[in-house]
C-alpha cells in the first residue's frame, strides 16, 4: 500500500511536466518539425495537386531548377542584388540614426516615434502605399519632380531602377529594427571607455571610430546575419509593389517559389526552392552561432 | 567657442550648440519625411477618386470626403471590408490568446521542474528558433489541404500559435522569479497548476505583454500564409483582401479605395505601437525579435 502511493507520487512527478508540455510539443511536431521533413520529401516528387500519384523523381526538380528553369537564376540574382543593396545600406543608416537618436536632443520622443512607426505597418500596405506614391500618372513623386523641371519617370514600369526603389522602400519600412538594436548596443558600451578616450584627447569623431565602432562589432555581426536571413524570406513588401516585375527584375526567390507553387501548382519544384532557401538559412545561422561562441570565449 | 563638459547621460561630450542645432534640424527633417508617406496615404484616402486622378496632389485635401471608406464597406463589386476586418480580429486575438496559453504552459516545467528529457526538449525548442516558418509553407499547405482545412480559421490561427520563441522568452522570465514564493504556496497546498496561474503568471505580466504585442503584430500583418491558404473571399483577412482589391478595382476607382483599406489595415497596429512603444522597443532591443 505504502509503496503503491509512493510510486504513484513518483509517476505523477514524472508525468506532470509532460502534461504541461503536451499542447506545445504536439503542435510543434505536427506543424513545424514534421513539415520540414515532409518538405524535403515533396521536393523529390512531382505533383500538380491534381493527379492521384506523386511519383518519386529523385533530384529531377533540383536539376530542373539549376539547368532548365528560365527564372531560377534570375531570382537568385534578384535576391543577391536585394541583399547587396539592402543589408549594407541598412547597417549604415541604422547605425547613423541610432547614434543621432542617442544624443540628448529636444523632441527625442517624436523623432523616435516617427522613425520606428513604419515598422508596424503591414508589408502589403507598404507595397501598395508606395505603388501610389510612385504611380506614373497621378503619384506624388512625379508631381514634385515636374516642379523641379524633371520629366515624369515611368517608375516600376521601367526595370532599370526598380530594385533600388524596392530597397529604399524597405529601408523606410524596416530601419527601426537595426536602429533599435544599435541603440541597445550603444548602451552596452561601458562609459569608462569614453572617459579614457576623452583623457587621451580623442575628439568625438575619433572616439566614435575607436570606441563606438569596435564596441558594436557583435551587434553588427548579429544584424548582418539577421538581415541576410530575412532577405531570403522577403515577399510582401515586394509583391504588392511590383509583383516580381517588371521583366522579373524583382522576382526574388520567395516570389519565384510562390509563382511556381501557387500559380502553376508544381509542388515538387516549389518545395525544392524551399529546401534551397532552408539550407542557405541554416548555414548562415550556424555561422552566426559559431561566431557568437568565439566572441563569447574571447570575453 | 567649443565648450565640452561632462553629461551624466549616454554621451560624454556636449556637442557645440551650432552643431547640435544642425543635427536637430536634420533629424527633424528625417522624422517628418518618415511620416510623410503615412500622412500622404491618409490624405489621399480622404480624397475622392476622381480628384485623385485629375487634380494636382495636395497634402490637405481640397474637399475631404469619406466616400472611399463608404465604398469599401458597402461595395457590391466584391467582398466588403467588414468581414475581412472581423476575420483579422478573430484570427489575431485567438492567436495571441493561444500563444500565451500554450507557451506559458510549456515554459513552466522547463523553468521550474527537474525531469528527464528537459534538456533535450529545450534544445528542440531552440532549434525551432532557427527555422523560418516560410520554408515549410509548401508542405504545411499540403498538410492542411489534405485535412480539408483550407479557408478556415484553424489554418490561419494554428501555425502562428506555436511559438518556440514564446516558450524560450517565458522560460527565461519564469526563472527570474524567486523559487521561495512558490515553495510557500506549495506548503499551503497549492498544486503545480495553481502555482502557475496564481503566482508565476501574475508576476510575469511584462513578459506576457511583450509576447502578446509581438504575436498580435505578427498575426495581424501576416500576409504570405493567408494569401496561400485562402481562396474564399468571405474568409480573407485584411492584407489578403488588399491584394485581392488590387486586382478587382482597376483604373480610376483604384487608388482611393485601396488607400482607404490600407489606412483601416494599419490603425490597430499603429495604435498598439503608440500605446506600448516602450515594450516594443525593449522587445526588439533585448531579443532581436521581429514584428
Amino acid at each position: 500500500m505504502k509503496t503503491n502511493t509512493r510510486s504513484l507520487v513518483l509517476l505523477r512527478k514524472k508525468v506532470t511536466p509532460f502534461l504541461f508540455l503536451l499542447p506545445f510539443l504536439s503542435f510543434y511536431v505536427v506543424m513545424q518539425l514534421f513539415p520540414l521533413f515532409q518538405n524535403l520529401r515533396v521536393s523529390f516528387t512531382e505533383w500538380d495537386m491534381m493527379s492521384p500519384e506523386k511519383p518519386f523523381v529523385g533530384l529531377a526538380n533540383f536539376k530542373y531548377l539549376f539547368f532548365s528553369d528560365p527564372f531560377f537564376w534570375v531570382s537568385v540574382k534578384a535576391t543577391l542584388l536585394y541583399i547587396v543593396l539592402n543589408v549594407p545600406s541598412k547597417i549604415v543608416i541604422g547605425l547613423a540614426l541610432a547614434v543621432v537618436l542617442n544624443q540628448r536632443l529636444w523632441g527625442k520622443a517624436f523623432h523616435r516615434t516617427a522613425i520606428f512607426l513604419p515598422f508596424v505597418i503591414n508589408s502589403a500596405v507598404v507595397g501598395l502605399l508606395f505603388g501610389w506614391i510612385l504611380d506614373p500618372q497621378s503619384g506624388m513623386l512625379n508631381y514634385f519632380l515636374q516642379k523641379f523641371g524633371i520629366p515624369p519617370q515611368q517608375w516600376l514600369v521601367d526595370p532599370t531602377w526598380t530594385m533600388e526603389i524596392v530597397v529604399l522602400v524597405t529601408i523606410w519600412w524596416s530601419i527601426a529594427f537595426n536602429t533599435i538594436v544599435y541603440l541597445a548596443g550603444l548602451q552596452g558600451i561601458p562609459e569608462e571607455l569614453y572617459d579614457a578616450a576623452k583623457i587621451d584627447g580623442c575628439s568625438p569623431w575619433q572616439s566614435f571610430w575607436h570606441v563606438t565602432l569596435p564596441g558594436l562589432r557583435d551587434t553588427t555581426m548579429f544584424i548582418v546575419i539577421m538581415q541576410v536571413i530575412g532577405s531570403f524570406q522577403a515577399f510582401g513588401n515586394i509583391w504588392l509593389l511590383t509583383h516580381g516585375g517588371p521583366v522579373n527584375a524583382t522576382r526574388v526567390l520567395m516570389i519565384h517559389l510562390y509563382r511556381i507553387g501557387f500559380y502553376y501548382f508544381r509542388m515538387g519544384q516549389a518545395a525544392a526552392i524551399a529546401v534551397i532557401i532552408f539550407i542557405i538559412v541554416l548555414v548562415l545561422t550556424l555561422i552566426m552561432l559559431s561566431m557568437f561562441r568565439k566572441s563569447e570565449l574571447k570575453n | 567657442m567649443e565648450t565640452k563638459y561632462y553629461l551624466s547621460g549616454q554621451r560624454k561630450w556636449k556637442i557645440p550648440d551650432l552643431k547640435r542645432l544642425i543635427l536637430w534640424v536634420l533629424l527633424t527633417v528625417i522624422a517628418i519625411s518618415f511620416l510623410l508617406p503615412i500622412l500622404w496615404t491618409i490624405s489621399s484616402s480622404l480624397t475622392s477618386n476622381t480628384a485623385l486622378v485629375q487634380q494636382k496632389p495636395r497634402l490637405i485635401p481640397e474637399k475631404p470626403t469619406i466616400e472611399n471608406y463608404i465604398t469599401v464597406f458597402t461595395t457590391n463589386k466584391t467582398q466588403t471590408v467588414g468581414r475581412p476586418l472581423l476575420n483579422s480580429a478573430i484570427v489575431s486575438f485567438s492567436t495571441v490568446f493561444l500563444t500565451l496559453f500554450i507557451s506559458s504552459f510549456a515554459a513552466y516545467p522547463l523553468a521550474r521542474m527537474d525531469f528527464k528529457g528537459s534538456h533535450f526538449i529545450f534544445i528542440l525548442i531552440l532549434l525551432g528558433l532557427m527555422i523560418p516558418l516560410q520554408v515549410s509553407f509548401i508542405s504545411l499547405y499540403l498538410l492542411f489541404n489534405s485535412l480539408g482545412l483550407l479557408n478556415t480559421y484553424a489554418v490561419l490561427i494554428l501555425p502562428g500559435a506555436i511559438s518556440p520563441f514564446g516558450v524560450f522568452l517565458l522560460r527565461q522570465f519564469f526563472r527570474t522569479i524567486p523559487k521561495e514564493l512558490e515553495d510557500v504556496a506549495m506548503i499551503d497546498g497549492c498544486g503545480r497548476l495553481k502555482s502557475l496561474y496564481l503566482i508565476i503568471l501574475p508576476l510575469s505580466v511584462p513578459a506576457l505583454l511583450c509576447l502578446g504585442i509581438f504575436t498580435f503584430l505578427g498575426s495581424w500583418n501576416s500576409f504570405l500564409w493567408p494569401l496561400i491558404v485562402l481562396t474564399k473571399s468571405n474568409m480573407m483577412t485584411i492584407p489578403v483582401i488588399l491584394s485581392y482589391y488590387w486586382g478587382a478595382f482597376a483604373g480610376v476607382a483604384k487608388w482611393g479605395t485601396l488607400l482607404a483599406v490600407s489606412v483601416i489595415a494599419s490603425i490597430p497596429t499603429i495604435l498598439i505601437f503608440l500605446v506600448f512603444q516602450r515594450y516594443f522597443v525593449q522587445g526588439i532591443a533585448t531579443t532581436g525579435l521581429k514584428g
